[in-house]
C-alpha cells in the first residue's frame, strides 16, 4: 500500500493529478501522506478528528455561554 | 461527544477474528486520503458463525442504533443482524457502520476479492483497494462520494507513478 510517488509539477494536462489540483485538492498533503505507513496515516487522521471534535465541543460551549444572561 | 477511536475499534474486530473488510473513509485514509472521517465503515461476512463473532466482539461496547430514540428496544445479536443487512451504530468506542454489501461488488466475498492486506496497528487487516474504493464511490454516486473522487484518483496516479 505504500507506493512510490512523484512530484506533480510535471504532470501532463488532463491528468488525474492536474484535475485534482484544479478541483482544489492539496496534492502536498497527499504526497506527505504517501510517505507514511497506513498505520501512521490513521494515527494522523485520529489526531485530526480529535482536534475537530474538541473544537466543535468548544464552539457548542461558547454558544451556550452566549445564550446565558450576563 | 468524544471522537471515534479508530485503532481500538479495528483491534476489537480483528482480535475477535471477525471477517471484515475496511471500507469507506477510513479505507481512503489508509491509502493516503487527507479527508477527515468520523466513523469506521466495514463490510462484514454474513455467515452465522462470523455474525456471532461480530456480536460477541461488540457486546462490551454497548452498540446502539445511531440516531434512534434511547428507549427504542434494540438487541444487537446474530438474529437481529441476520434479519437486516446494514447497521449504523454508536458504540463506546464511537461510530461504526456495518455493511453486508458494497455496490457494485456485492457481499463480502467479492468485496474481499477487491481488497488488500494492510498491516494496521500490528494486525493484518483487509482494506478495500484504492481502485475498488474509486469504483464504489462512482457507483454510490452520492454528492459526498463524488466530491472525494478527484482526490482518490490523484492518489492512485501518484502511487502508481515511478520515482523520477
Amino acid at each position: 500500500m505504500d507506493g512510490k510517488t512523484q512530484s506533480p509539477e510535471n504532470a501532463p494536462p488532463d491528468d488525474p493529478i492536474t484535475r485534482a489540483m484544479e478541483y482544489g485538492v492539496d496534492i502536498t498533503l497527499l504526497t506527505s501522506n504517501l510517505r507514511l505507513t497506513p498505520t501512521e496515516r490513521i494515527h494522523r487522521a485520529q489526531r485530526a478528528l480529535d482536534s475537530v471534535v474538541a473544537f466543535q465541543t468548544e464552539v457548542r460551549a461558547w454558544r451556550q455561554r452566549q445564550k446565558q444572561p450576563a | 461527544m468524544s471522537a471515534t477511536n479508530f485503532q481500538q475499534l479495528i483491534t476489537c474486530l480483528s482480535e475477535a477474528d471477525v471477517e471484515y473488510v475496511l471500507i469507506g473513509g477510513l479505507a481512503a485514509i489508509a491509502h493516503g486520503s487527507a479527508y477527515v472521517t468520523y466513523d469506521v465503515d466495514v463490510c462484514y461476512e454474513r455467515s452465522h458463525a462470523n455474525v456471532e463473532r461480530l456480536c460477541r466482539a461488540l457486546a462490551p461496547l454497548h452498540p446502539a442504533l445511531r440516531g434512534a430514540p434511547h428507549d427504542l428496544p434494540f438487541r444487537f445479536d446474530a438474529r437481529t443482524v441476520l434479519a437486516g443487512l446494514n447497521f449504523t451504530l454508536d458504540t463506546d468506542l464511537g461510530a461504526l457502520d456495518l455493511l453486508g454489501e458494497v455496490t457494485p461488488f456485492g457481499p463480502f466475498v467479492p468485496v474481499a476479492a477487491h481488497s488488500e492486506i494492510a498491516e494496521l496497528f500490528g494486525l493484518r487487516v483487509r482494506v478495500l483497494s484504492l481502485e475498488a474504493l474509486i469504483r464504489a464511490k462512482q457507483a454510490a454516486g452520492r454528492r459526498k462520494d463524488l466530491l472525494i473522487l478527484p482526490e482518490l484518483e490523484a492518489l492512485l496516479a501518484l502511487r502508481n507513478r515511478p520515482l523520477s
